[in-house]
């Protein structure tokens, strides 16, 4: 099934300026991700994954190039419309997993709902529980995030990421911070995610990770340097 | 109703916060309570001071003539904007209040108590005067007097002798100052009284109220003018007119004070919403990171904004909750001590509806508003940065002030790092140093007050160089005079002081005065200074003291000085006494401490004035500064050498019987300036400690890697104690400036009050030290708690806080 592109970055490039001068973290990146795709962003520290994915979000600003996200040019957003655009349209999973501390597995679930009004409030603890359940954590529900192990809240992180039913999902090394057997379990639940129509855009550098997905972009010093299918 | 995810959020917060949130409630609750004390006592004493006079139906004028009947009454009602009108009659003589201590006596003469309706006054204990002996006391001058109900009271008059007069009542009068402070006997006779004591039971003064007294002052002086006139044109001659400004005599010096404190309690209302901004910044500051997390799944800043605004928002009505009712009840405890020494009766204590209102608006409002910004700081941060926040950082390497202050510290890397720390977030360190400071000033202010007052008291003392001065039943001859006192033993030097009543002159020939109904406050007086005299040195503000060769020359002091717009060096002055005119020309201003508008001149000039060359009005006599009971034991022998020589002395006060007069009316005000720095300087203590409790959070990763290299937990303690201290003595040189212009405005308003022209300022170093003693242990206390903290914490935990 041939699908049209999700994500079109053009001609992007990020400078961050330092007491030690410009340091150029992204230099005239062009890439497409069709929708459905489940795409690895590979490469060694400092080569900008992480750059390419806050630009991809709106977390941070292109010095150059353009990034369309579905119908919307994410570039030309000011902040309060990137978090409005964030909350409806990706869904972002951090390596720390980074649930709110006081709020417990479900309130966290339930909270981009509130933010973004997506479902009546009648509802939205019916959808959590049944995202909960779909990633094996239903039971946790009502506990705060400290009780629970870090592959139960990574699952909880991506229960939220997919909270407002986003169309992207956006992960920043999601098994950075766990053991072989839990990255394996969150790896499968993205390809289901992928199965299901989403697109996953995954910043690792776990190269077998790389397997899970169609297509691994490499970066090298702010540049990509190969985008290819896995070797297995 | 379940509450939605980011409310619940803000609860688990609160949970978690509750040792700052509750430091904020406190810190609001003070100022709410300052704010909400003051201005209770404010809108009940400026209510009650106005309901108390206007109870007593006060004269709006009262006229001095030679002698009221029913046709002048009857003449005088039927004036254009007179409404009533009484004849009454007011002597002074004096009383005996110890063995050899008198103390001045002011007698109020009322042919009809029952009857009378101008300027009445209450009976609070036992029966109007019936008998000829008998004295009704205001309440505050039975305590002055020595003396009780049905008890006697030995009073002289200048025309009689010695006589026992029995108090058969007690009277409160809200419309005259308090006996205690003016050192004077108040009493209401009948002029069948006078006839016993001696005096003339005429009655002279035609008391008139007048329609809208209080609002048309001009319509008033009108319709007096033309009783006066009315009086002249029937053939009364009017010596004097006296409009006293409608108003309790200590009400201007009241309601300025209370004015400036409400501006101190406002200040640190402020103060704890400045407090709540930092402690917000405190609470937020773990929280960046969350904040950005929350914006990267949908939350728009305006909704997270909300969330922390809502906080605020309740802790202040939690704040208002504690510091209103506990702050009207303060301020109803305020009123009830001010009107007692004010001898006012509190009618009721209720505050109105609109102070409730207020008090809610601005117990919210103000912290709302100061915690805006640190919340707008934190919710308009763009998620990257909130995700990167790692804790302090310097941009570019320390400044120039930052090298500067670190080499004071010398080479203790502790104290350099706590030196750093300190400044290293600018915004957060100005709010803590503008806390601290501005208590510092407060307290400052209050003892540099304190020291200025004392100093005009000192200063008082320094210019007067006699000890005890005597008035005369009208003027005796000056060489009998002078060989009586000085023969007496125990006095050094007696020399003749005279003075008498002035006005200011007026193209009507009429005599106004702006004098108060004691007679005292508000009045202008001609003083003779004798040749060389050494007993007064009032300091010289322009032109020259008095010279033999101004011949009508005068100086006037900056209490007179005032009653003359524009008056300089050069101008003339022509003023009214003994219903004459008298023109001078004034030749120099003296700056006086303490003392009424006094015009002075050569004994030869007040002679031709008041047509008494050779004579006196009385004596001053420097004794060698003795102690009281000896001033006293020298005073009766002079009064004595004098009945002996036979002049009789009316008035006899000494310089100890005056202090008492003037020391002890500004203390509470210095209390109450004291108790308001007090309550500033816990809130920025509080400040401090907030301050240093977000910076040992924000720096655990920083104290986790200087115990990986080897800082023990003591070294790390010392740092941030040191750091502590560190602000708290950068606030105090803050304060010291900052209390320079406040000492000046607090001394302006003070001195504009209640003693005329100036207090004269003290900006005193002796201030400092306590403050920097006070503030450098409380900011070792503050900066405790956050120092263990940050010692307590694991390499492990600091490592991985987010």
């Amino acid at each position: 099934m041939q699908h049209q592109p999700l994500i079109s970055m053009t001609a992007v490039s990020k400078a961050y300026d330092s007491a030690a001068g410009s340091i150029v973290a992204l230099r005239d990146v062009s890439l497409d991700v069709r929708q459905g795709e489940f795409v690895a962003v590979i490469g060694k520290s400092g080569s900008g994954k992480t750059t390419l994915i806050n630009l991809l979000t709106g977390i941070d600003s292109p010095s150059a190039g353009t990034i369309r996200v579905a119908s919307t040019n994410v570039h030309t957003l000011d902040q309060e419309e990137l978090s409005a655009w964030r909350g409806r349209s990706v869904g972002i999973v951090f390596q720390f997993f980074q649930l709110l501390p006081t709020l417990t597995i479900a309130e966290n679930v339930m909270l981009p709902m509130d933010f973004c009004n997506s479902y009546p409030a009648a509802r939205r603890r019916a959808r959590t529980m049944d995202l909960l359940e779909q990633m094996g954590i239903a039971d946790q529900a009502n506990k705060l995030p400290a009780a629970l192990s870090g592959g139960q809240q990574q699952r909880a992180a991506i229960a939220r990421a997919m909270a407002n039913d986003p169309p992207l999902i956006v992960a920043d090394e999601p098994t950075g911070n766990l053991d072989s057997r839990t990255s394996e379990e969150v790896m499968e639940f993205f390809a289901r995610l992928v199965a299901a129509g989403k697109t996953v855009v995954m910043v690792t550098h776990e190269r077998d990770l790389g397997r899970y997905c169609a297509r691994s972009i490499r970066l090298m010093d702010g540049a990509v340097v190969s985008q290819e299918a896995p070797r297995s | 109703m379940t509450l939605s995810p980011r409310w619940r959020k803000l609860r688990g917060d609160i949970a978690q916060a509750q040792g700052r949130l509750l430091m904020m409630v406190i810190a609001i609750a003070m100022g709410v309570f300052a704010v909400a004390s003051i201005s209770t006592a404010y809108t009940i004493l400026e209510r009650e001071i106005a309901r108390n006079y206007l109870a007593t139906n006060p004269a709006a004028a009262l006229i001095e003539l030679d002698g009221i009947d029913e046709n002048v009454l009857a003449g005088a009602r039927a004036r254009t904007g007179i409404i009533g009108v009484e004849a009454a009659g007011r002597v002074t003589g004096r009383v005996k209040v110890g063995p050899n201590e008198w103390l001045p006596l002011l007698l109020f003469v009322v042919p009809d108590f029952r009857a009378a309706h101008i300027s009445t006054v209450r009976l609070q204990a036992g029966r109007w005067p019936a008998e000829p002996d008998a004295v009704v006391l205001e309440r505050t001058a039975v305590p002055v007097a020595n003396t009780a109900l049905d008890r006697e009271l030995q009073v002289q008059m200048p025309h009689g002798a010695e006589r026992a007069l029995k108090v058969t009542g007690v009277v409160h009068d809200p419309s005259l100052a308090p006996a205690w402070q003016e050192q004077t006997v108040y009493g209401y006779v009948t002029p069948a009284t006078l006839s016993f004591l001696g005096e003339d039971p005429s009655l002279r003064i035609l008391k008139v109220t007048v329609k809208d007294a209080s609002q048309d002052r001009a319509g008033l002086e009108r319709a007096v003018i033309g009783v006066a006139e009315w009086l002249k044109s029937s053939g009364h001659s009017v010596a004097e007119i006296r409009i006293p400004p409608y108003q309790h005599p200590h009400q201007g010096m009241m309601t300025s004070v209370v004015r400036m404190l409400l501006v101190f309690s406002v200040l640190t209302l402020i103060l704890g919403a400045i407090l709540t901004a930092t402690l917000t910044s405190s609470l937020l500051a773990p929280q960046v990171r969350q904040i950005g997390v929350m914006k990267a799944i949908g939350a728009r800043s305006a909704q997270i904004k909300h969330i922390y605004l809502g906080l605020i928002a309740a802790i202040g009505l939690v704040a208002v909750g504690i510091g209103l009712p506990l702050g009207i009840a303060a301020g109803q405890a305020l009123a009830a001590s001010t009107a007692a020494m004010l001898n006012l009766e509190l009618t009721e204590g209720s505050v109105p509806a609109w102070l409730y209102g207020g008090q809610v608006l601005i117990g919210v409002g103000l912290p709302l508003a100061a915690a805006l910004l640190p919340i707008r700081i934190a919710t308009r941060r763009t998620v990257r940065e909130t995700l990167s926040d790692f804790g302090v950082r310097l941009a570019a390497g320390p400044g120039r002030v930052i090298r500067w202050l670190s080499r004071l510290s010398g080479r203790d890397p502790a104290l350099v790092l706590a030196i750093r720390n300190s400044v290293s977030r600018k915004a957060r360190l100005a709010l803590t140093l503008g806390l601290l400071a501005a208590a510092g000033a407060m307290f400052m202010t209050s003892l540099n007050v304190k020291m200025a007052w004392q100093r005009n008291l000192t200063e008082a003392r320094a210019e007067r160089h006699f000890d005890a001065e005597f008035m005369f039943a009208g003027a005796q001859p000056q060489a009998t005079v002078l060989a009586a006192v000085s023969a007496v033993t125990g006095v050094r030097r007696v020399e003749p002081w005279s003075s008498l009543e002035a006005s200011i002159e007026r193209a009507d020939g009429l005599r106004i005065v702006r004098t108060y109904p004691d007679g005292g406050h508000g009045s202008l007086r001609l003083q003779a200074v004798p040749a060389g005299s050494a007993f007064l040195s009032p300091k010289v503000i322009a032109g020259h003291w008095l010279s033999e060769l101004d011949a009508g020359g005068a100086v006037v002091n900056e209490q007179a000085q005032s009653m003359f717009p524009g008056l300089r060096v050069g101008d003339r002055i022509h003023l009214v006494v003994r219903g004459a005119g008298a023109d001078l020309q004034v030749t120099g201003v003296v700056r006086e401490h303490l003392t009424p508008a006094t015009v002075y001149t050569s004994p030869q000039t007040f002679g031709q004035i008041a047509r008494e060359p050779g004579l006196t009005e009385g004596v001053r006599v420097d004794m060698g500064s003795p102690d009281e009971r000896s001033a006293g034991e020298v005073i009766a022998r002079i009064e004595r050498a004098l009945g002996n020589s036979g002049v009789k002395v009316t008035q006899s006060i000494s310089q100890a019987q005056l202090g008492q007069a003037l020391g002890g009316h500004l203390y509470i005000l210095i209390f109450t300036l004291v108790a308001m720095s007090i309550l500033m300087g816990i809130v920025g203590v509080m400040g401090l400690g907030s301050a240093m409790m977000i910076s040992v959070l924000e720096r655990t990763r920083e104290f986790a890697v200087m115990r990986v290299i080897g800082a023990r937990a003591g070294a790390i303690r010392r740092g941030v104690i040191a750091e502590g201290v560190f602000v708290g003595i950068l606030s105090t040189v803050i304060a010291l400036v900052l209390s320079a212009p406040l000492t000046m405005a607090v001394d302006w308003i003070v001195g504009a009050a209640s003693l005329g022209p100036a207090l004269g300022t003290v900006l005193s170093a002796a201030a400092m030290p306590p403050w920097l003693v006070i503030i450098v242990l409380s900011a070792a206390v503050a900066s405790a708690y956050p120092a263990w903290r940050a010692s307590k914490l694991t390499i492990r935990q600091a490592l991985s806080f987010q």
